[in-house]
């Protein structure tokens, strides 16, 4: 069995140390980055099977990430999973409308995070 | 005593004096010669006669001509200046007969011709006042009525004299003459007239504000009353009010969610500092008692999240009340960003309604297509609105470069216009709860903003004006016996129902019960009752045929309970009249125990008072009335109730009229000829 990638896209440090611990532990390889320059930038040298996108992220935001991801061909096969600390209903209709996989908002228990991204990387289909 | 004699008669009298008075000359004369001379009589007599008969035959001629070119033209000028005296005639006087008389003919034209243009100036001058005060009136009238606030105007004894749209639309069993303590719970206004007339007392003028709930206290209601005062006494008082509820709800909403947020927060914070503190301080806790505290955070920890939760989402649909918002159509926005002349932009798809700012809106999409279309790299701009669920999407789409998140970020953090000051698109956004963004569309992108779906905005009512104002109610009389009332100002409930049958005891019920008021002599158009009934039985087909009623159409329909008490609500005070009354109301009576209230209000049939008027042989159907009395009955409104009962109300107040030139006054009197009516029929019957 392949190891899937999973790149990590937070600039929270307190969040992206939990998040890296709880993924890790399945087994999954992982990456993090801090702002949304370094997270194109990771992109490109390793695509990932998966992207945990903060929206909130410093020079180029989750959406605009998003938006690159989904606008080039190469990265079809990546699933975008989606975070924001903002409660609105309408940032998970952006996103979900700009091609995220899945959308949630934080805070969220790592069980729910797990299981999600469980079900994007098993699910085959894009 | 001298007794006038006509001027031809005067003018042959003297004509009569003059030959006999000369004959009487000729004969004395004569008479004279005969006797200093003497001789033959003969030849004297015989000169006598002649000249007798010649003066007389020239006397008679030149009376004739008298007559014909004096006498009578001067009558004739008479009779034509007291008639052009009395009445506006249009034609000039003929002169030709009184071409004898000199000057005197053109001088009565010229006076003619003077009053003829005096009047013509008159009515000229009346019609243009009675324009103008016509269209000063009608520009009050729309103002008052359709005013954004509700205003009522109220007798000293808080009847209403005066309402408009929004006022009806608030308030329930607003109507003139109706007390308007039966339209909302009205102590707090009832204070607001106490203070007010405190001040007034004092000489200070001004106003009282008040908040009063509706009746079902659904509503609350923000006001302002002010008194008219007129030669030092008070001669009503004027309402002006708006819906304070949604405004009040919002600010209630807003606390309820900050004080949540603080209750909420505080403790579960609390709690897990407390544990933490514990677990980082003891070092020694035993495993059982570490897992203990951190199953206690973990348990606070929840209970914090589901409560941010539940306020996001409470937040989320707390829509911001008191920024102006309204519904708005989306093929105005295009317009409107056409009329901007920035870029051609196409319509695609159909209209809908939105709930937005609409100058926002507009600001946020017309920044975007600038800035969008001044790249050059894109062209073939389109406009379209979807429905999405509950919201409706605005997109602007074209074909060429793609637009990133970040830069439409950085247009949205522009202030939109120096109207808003440093109102930003950000900020409008948040406003709506709404968000922009970029999407992949067709061969190209486009720019998609989800507003909230709305109604299209209800047009009022056609009526041209329905009377909804009365500044000469009839005062009320306190003591008189109803039956001393007179029907000239007794306030009636013109009213028709529509039933599955004929018969009441068989089985019959009501499908519809319509009504119309008439308060001071007039209908009151804007004031109509139009319900259909839930029969709580089958409609047989051929009352459909008649009617027009399905079981279809009264599915969902109030039933006789409910609808009855409202009608019966609605004919408060009133005399009621209907065609053939005593069928309507049977069906009335005998649900009285359902319904719960009762219909012993007087009652007048018209088919009485017609018959009572023209003769009891006779059509008095009404449609033989409507025709009689020249009442329009088009047929797409004939059987319906409201149809018949408006026709009806105009058929009873010509009836009104009429009965009153026969001295029929009082509703005693009517009562009386309609129990007269009533017997006759009975005799005829046997």
């Amino acid at each position: 069995m392949d190891q899937k990638k999973i790149l990590i896209a937070e600039d929270e440090d307190n969040i992206a140390m939990a998040l890296e611990l709880f993924i890790g532990r399945k087994g999954y390889k992982m990456t993090r980055v801090a702002d949304g320059d370094a997270a194109l930038e990771a992109l490109a040298a390793d695509t990932p099977d998966l992207i945990v996108l903060d929206i909130m992220l410093p020079n180029r935001s989750g959406f605009e990430v998003c938006q690159v991801i989904r606008n080039d061909a190469a990265y079809n096969g990546v699933k975008i999973l989606m975070m924001t600390a903002r409660g609105g209903k309408v940032e998970r209709t952006k996103g979900l409308a700009l091609g995220a996989d899945a959308f949630m908002t934080k805070p969220f228990s790592s069980a729910e995070l797990l299981a999600q991204i469980d079900s994007l990387l098993e699910d085959p289909g894009g | 005593m001298k007794e006038r004699l006509g001027l031809r008669k005067r003018f042959a009298l003297f004509f009569a004096a003059l030959y006999l008075g000369g004959l009487a000359a000729i004969i004395g004369g004569l008479w004279v010669g005969y006797s200093r001379v003497g001789g033959a009589p003969d030849g004297y007599v015989i000169s006598g006669v002649i000249i007798a008969f010649v003066l007389l035959g020239v006397t008679a001629w030149v009376a004739f001509l008298f007559d014909e070119n004096v006498a009578q033209p001067i009558l004739a000028l008479a009779s034509d200046l007291n008639t052009r005296a009395r009445a506006n005639v249009d034609q000039k006087i003929d002169e030709q007969p009184a071409r004898y008389l000199g000057a005197l003919g053109p001088a009565a034209n010229a006076i003619n011709e003077a009053l003829m243009q005096l009047r013509e100036e008159q009515e000229h001058a009346i019609e243009e006042e009675t324009a103008r005060i016509g269209r000063d009136k009608a520009l009050f009238e729309t103002l008052l009525r359709d005013l954004a606030e509700g205003v009522v105007v109220i007798t000293p004894d808080h009847r209403v004299m005066l309402y408009n749209r929004v006022a009806q639309n608030l308030l329930a069993n607003l109507g003139l003459d109706r007390p308007f303590s039966s339209c909302l719970q009205a102590d707090p206004l009832y204070h607001a007239l106490d203070r007010l007339s405190a001040r007034l007392e004092d000489d200070a003028t001004g106003v009282e504000t008040f908040l009063a709930s509706t009746r079902d206290g659904d509503r609350f209601l923000l006001g302002r009353v002010g008194a008219i005062v007129s030669q030092g006494s008070t001669t009503g008082y004027v309402l002006i009010f708006h819906d304070a509820t949604d405004e009040l709800a919002a600010h209630r909403e807003h606390d309820h969610l900050f004080n949540t947020l603080l209750e909420g927060t505080r403790r579960p914070v609390a709690a897990i500092s407390a544990s933490l503190d514990v677990l980082q301080t003891d070092a020694e806790m035993p495993p059982e008692m570490r897992v203990t505290f951190n199953a206690s955070m973990q348990e606070e920890v929840d209970r914090l999240i589901s409560r941010l939760k539940e306020i996001g989402t409470r937040h989320d649909a707390a829509v911001l009340r008191h920024w102006p918002m309204s519904e708005v159509s989306t093929n105005d926005i295009l317009l409107s960003l056409n009329a901007r002349n920035i870029t051609q932009l196409d319509l695609l798809g159909d209209e809908h309604f939105v709930r937005c700012d609409a100058f926002a809106v507009l600001e946020m999409l017309s920044c975007v297509l600038k800035h969008l279309a001044e790249s050059g790299t894109r062209n073939s701009f389109t406009f379209e609105a979807w429905q999405d669920e509950s919201e409706v999407r605005l997109g602007i789409g074209w074909s060429g470069k793609d637009v990133s998140d970040g830069q439409l970020d950085e247009w949205m953090q522009q202030p939109l216009s120096p109207v808003y000051g440093q109102y930003s698109g950000r900020d409008a956004l948040a406003t709506h709860r709404a968000e922009i963004w970029a999407e992949p569309s067709g061969s190209g992108y486009r720019i998609v903003l989800p507003l909230p779906s709305a109604e299209a905005p209800e047009l009022g009512p056609t009526d041209e004006r329905p009377e909804f104002y009365d500044f000469n109610l009839p005062l009320p009389e306190a003591d008189t016996e109803s039956d001393d009332q007179l029907l000239a100002t007794l306030p009636f409930v013109v009213f028709d129902t529509e039933t599955t049958g004929l018969s009441p005891r068989g089985g019959d019920e009501i499908v519809q019960i319509a009504g119309v008021r008439i308060v001071n002599g007039r209908i009151l158009r804007g004031e109509v009752f139009d319900e259909l009934v839930d029969p709580k039985r089958s409609i047989p087909p051929s009352s459909s045929e008649v009617h027009g009623i399905t079981e279809e159409m009264v599915k969902g329909a109030g039933d006789i309970t409910r609808v009855g008490r409202a009608f019966h609500e609605f004919c408060e005070g009133s005399v009621l009249v209907a065609h053939n009354a005593p069928f309507d109301l049977a069906f009335l009576r005998l649900k009285q125990e359902e319904i719960g209230r009762s219909f012993d209000h007087p009652v007048l049939c018209t088919v009485l008072l017609s018959a009572a008027m023209y003769g009891h042989t006779g059509q008095h159907t009404l449609d033989a009335l409507a025709e009689r009395f020249g009442v329009d009955l088009p047929d797409e409104v004939r059987h319906t109730a409201l149809g018949d009962a408006l026709a009806t109300a105009e058929v009873f107040r010509q009836l009104l009229e009429v009965m009153a030139a026969a001295g029929i006054k009082t509703l005693g009197d009517a009562k009386a000829v309609a129990r007269q009516m009533t017997r006759i029929k009975k005799q005829q019957n046997y």
